[in-house]
Formats: structure tokens, sequence, C-alpha cells
């Protein structure tokens, strides 16, 4: 069921339906039966994965939770288990048939593998969750044990089920106890995320990756220098608005059932740093890397030496977590390069910290944050080919683009559809609030939901809705 | 029992010195300094790894947030939140 689709809009509608009618206890299992169907409608055997991933990791916390003995056993075992079924997936994997398509068309299909498995939907998100479930037992900070449905309801809720955003427990889990209020106001902020996701989707996202030619990163050659660098300028740009337009859209979803999604984007474009880039992109796996990765890394050389000069605790750490982000993204050797590529590059910008920061003294600040932007996002852009362009294709993109060839035969014209995407980005970022526009006096509010909703409509016909990249992850 | 002027005097010492490597830099109590971008998560981990050497507190990784620790103010109530818990 495509989250863009009739089908899910009658879905969302009737379970709001029934959760609004069954007494409050009872809506967590409404929306665990709900998540399950939900699930069940893109496979049959998906659920059975979720299934054991739920029990079995339940089981092993509760001994963590209520047990003083064989804590560090029990501890191994859950992560042990929750990445032996990553790893297993991630290794043997194919995409859902809906998302196969779509990825084949940027070459990011996996032709080697001899063990044809599905990857579920959704579990590298799922599986991340539960560690950091694992993770809080074993440090002592859920405040009580969740029942085993609540425990369900916290992998399995159906509007972040497919691609996040990843909820910390210790946020998440309280939110599913505690009485749920759904005012005018509410609603109003899940329409507006609503509308905000399908303009990022519908009028930004599906026009730019459209325009993409199916083999551009499979047959670079065939391609002038000014088209290879304007597409994939277009596909990073697609990809950013079709995951944040996903994100918005599914945190409206969730807002109508009372329960708060987190962010996972804050403007990265206008980024002031590599830092600061993987602190406004995809927030919730970025933090559970930092989490999870980075500061136990970091701290455990810095015991050794706090200095800032200590270099082990400046390289080793971020390279570790941007290779195992790469791993998360799959894979192939080309991710693993954009991890080990993005971990250097904040390695570095630390170094530069630690050492010299001379612009910061003699640049007025305008200028000095329009440069640091520019300077940010051309790196990031750069950095990322990697990302987007199989290893084995490497060399000829990059033959391609050293050519500085073919002006005439680019097509500037598709970027007229970044302009709401970025004027959305601008606005919510000058002040600092995504639902700035709710603020804004109703008749301007009038006019810019009217256009929002006709541009969406509109361009719903024009392109068909394709899946969210993000869920082939 | 230590004081909220000994944990805030080492506090911004350290902060000033190894972190901004500036001692004469003015830095306010409530000043953001995750946010505001002085400080990045090497150097949330640094002032954990300080305050465990130096209070004998550890800070567990999840609450090394800009929620808890983006002023020097935040970072002196964490510490004594700790100690007192």
């Amino acid at each position: 069921m495509n989250l863009i689709s009739g089908h899910f809009i009658f879905f969302v509608l009737a379970v709001l339906l029934f959760y609004y009618a069954v007494p409050r206890k009872s809506q967590n299992v409404l929306l665990v039966a709900a998540s399950y169907l939900f699930y069940f409608s893109i496979s049959l055997w998906f659920p059975l994965i979720l299934i054991v991933v739920t029990v079995v990791t339940w089981l092993i916390a509760m001994q963590l939770f209520l047990k003083r003995q064989h804590r560090k056993t029990f501890f191994i075992l859950a992560l042990v288990f929750n990445l032996a079924i990553l790893v297993v997936f991630k290794v043997h994997h194919f995409f859902v048939p809906q998302i196969l398509s779509r990825l084949d068309m940027f070459g990011w299909q996996d032709q080697t593998l001899g063990l044809h498995i599905l990857i579920p939907v959704g579990m590298s998100f799922y599986i991340l969750q539960a560690i950091s479930f694992v993770v809080d037992c074993y440090q002592g900070r859920l405040a009580s044990f969740p029942g085993l449905m609540d425990f369900s309801l916290y992998l399995a809720y159906f509007p972040k089920l497919t691609a996040g955003p990843i909820e910390r427990p210790g946020s998440f889990l309280p939110k599913l106890l505690k009485a749920r209020t759904v005012d005018n106001e509410k609603i109003a902020k899940a329409f507006a995320l609503l509308l905000i996701g399908l303009v990022r989707k519908i009028v930004v996202a599906d026009p730019l990756l459209a325009a993409v030619p199916a083999g551009l990163f499979q047959d670079p050659g065939a391609y002038t220098a000014v088209q290879l660098i304007s597409m994939t300028l277009l596909f990073g740009l697609g990809l950013y608005f079709d995951f944040s337009g996903y994100t918005d859209i599914v945190r409206g979803i969730s807002g109508f059932f009372g329960i708060e999604l987190s962010p996972n984007f804050r403007w990265p474009l206008f980024s002031k740093g590599i830092s600061d880039f993987w602190n406004r992109w995809h927030i919730s796996l970025s933090h559970w890397l930092r989490d999870n990765i980075f500061y136990p890394l970091t701290r455990m050389f810095l015991k050794k030496n706090i200095r800032s000069d200590n270099w082990k605790a400046v390289f080793i750490p971020p390279v570790v977590t941007m290779a195992l982000s790469g791993f998360w993204h799959g894979t192939r050797a080309h991710f693993l390069v954009w991890g080990l590529i993005m971990g250097l590059l904040l390695a570095v910008e630390r170094l530069w910290r630690v050492k010299v920061n001379p612009v910061r003294r003699i640049v007025p600040g305008t200028l000095r944050n329009m440069g640091s932007i520019v300077f940010t996002m051309g790196l990031i852009f750069a950095c990322s080919i990697p990302f987007m362009v199989p290893l084995a294709k490497i060399v000829p993109y990059m033959k391609g683009v050293s050519k500085l060839n073919g002006l005439h035969a680019a097509n500037f014209r598709i970027f007229v559809f970044l302009v709401p995407g970025l004027l959305i980005d601008l606005i919510q970022f000058r002040a600092n609030d995504e639902l700035v526009f709710m603020k804004w006096h109703s008749s301007f509010q009038a006019a810019a939901i009217a256009f929002a909703v006709l541009a969406v409509l509109f361009m719903s016909q024009v392109y068909v809705p394709g899946a969210f990249l993000y869920q082939g992850f | 029992m230590i004081s909220d002027t000994v944990v805030r005097k080492k506090l911004k010492s350290f902060i000033l010195k190894e972190i901004l490597r500036n001692p004469a830099y003015p830095m306010k109590p409530d000043e953001p300094l995750i946010s505001g971008g002085l400080i990045d998560s090497f150097s949330v981990v640094q002032i954990a790894v300080f305050v465990e050497e130096t209070f004998g507190i550890v800070i567990p990784d999840a609450e090394l947030t800009v929620e808890d620790m983006d002023t020097l103010n935040q970072m002196v109530a964490l510490v004594l939140n700790e100690k007192r818990s």
C-alpha cells in the first residue's frame, strides 16, 4: 500500500474512525492491529519477521530490566540477535517490487547476489529502535517496562514503520501511555505538516526525480558533463524533498492520532558545516548513530587523553560511525566509500576547528554564513557522488564530468520545480519554525493553502506519485 | 557536597582553555554554546569526560544533548542534579 494512494487515505480514515470510537485503553491495541494490517498489505511474510523481532527482543529486554544477574549476557544476546537479522537481510537482499523498479533506474539494484531474499520494508528502521530499547534497558534509563502491546506499537506503529523517524524509546513509549488530547490546534498542525509534505513530495520531488534519465548512473558515458552534473544535482535534491516530504506526511498523519513523531530534517540545505549538516539531515538516524556509536567511541579515546588534539579521538569515531551509516544504507562498496569519505570530512572539520578558524575572525557575519553554506553544500554534493554512483561507474562518471561539455544539451527548465521547495525551506529556516505559515494572517494562509492544494492536485495528475526512495533502505 | 560556584568555575575554565582555546572569551552563563555553533559533539564528550574525571560523575551518553547541555547554566545544573541523584 503506497502512502500516496487512495487505498492509504481510505485506510487512515477507517482507522481514525475506529480509533476515536473505542475506549482510550483499547486505542493502542487498535493501532497495533492497524499497523500489522498495513504491513500485511505490503507483504504476507514481512510482519512475521517483525513479530519474531518484537517478541524475542521484549523477552530478553525484560530479563535485563528485572534481573541483576547475567545482565551483560542478555544484553549481548539481544544485540547479536537484532544485528544478525539486519546483517543477514542487508547482505542478501533485494528491494520490494514497487521500489525495485524506481531504484533500478538509478543503478542501485544489486546484481551480484546469489541468494535472493527480499529485505522487509522498514526493517532497517525498526531494528535500530529495538536496539535502542535494549540499550536503554541495559543502562537503566527506562522508568517502567512496557507491556508487549505497547512495545509492539513502538516498533510497528504504521506511520513510521516503513521509513522512520527512528524514535527513542525514552521519548516515544511515554506518549503511548499518557492521555491523548487532539484539539483544533493539533489537528491544524497535522493538516499543515501533511500539506507541506505533499507539496514537497508531489510538486517538487516527483518532477525532479522523473527528469533524471533512467541510466544516468549506469551509463554515464552517454551523457555530457553538464547533463551529468545537473541531473546528479537534481537527483540529490529530489532525494531530499522526497524523504523530507515523506517525514512531514507521516508526522501529519500521526498528529491525527495524537502521537507526535520526531522531525527528521532541519533545513539541511542551509548547513554551515559538515557536522551541522548531519545535525539537520535524517536527524533521527544521525542521532541514533551519534548516541550509540560516536559518543561511546569518542568517550573511550578521550578517557585516555582528554585534549582536543587527541588524533585517535578526532579521526576514528567519525570514520567508524559514518562507515556504519554507509553499511546501514546498503552493503555495496559505494555506500561504504561514501561513509568513509563523510567520516573523514567530519574529522578534518574537527581538526580545522582545533587548529585554525581564521574566517570567523576576519569575515563579516552574513558573508561568512553565506560562504559557509555554499561551501558546505558544494562539498556535501561532491562527496555524495559515491552514494549515488555505483563504484564501477565512478571512473567513467568522473571522466564524463571532466569533459566540461554539453551546455546546449542541458535542460535547466526542470529546476523551476525546485522553487516551491526552496521557498518553503527558506521561509521555515528564517523563522526557525516549520509551522511559521500558521502564524500568517488568515488571508495569506487561505491563499497559500489554496495554492498548495491546487498544485498538489494538478501535479498528481501530471506525474504518477512514485514510491518513497528511503523505503528501499 | 560540591557547590554551584566550584562546578561553574571549573567547567568555565575547562571550556575556555581546552575547547574554545580562548581564555579571554566573554562567555555568558546562558549563552547557547551548542546551538550557537561554538562547541560540537566532540567537545560535548570532552566536557562529559572532564566532569567524570573532576567530579566523579558519569553523564550518560543519552544526556549529552543540546536540551541538557547547551549553556553553562544547564551544564552546572546537570552536574549538580547527577551528584544529588
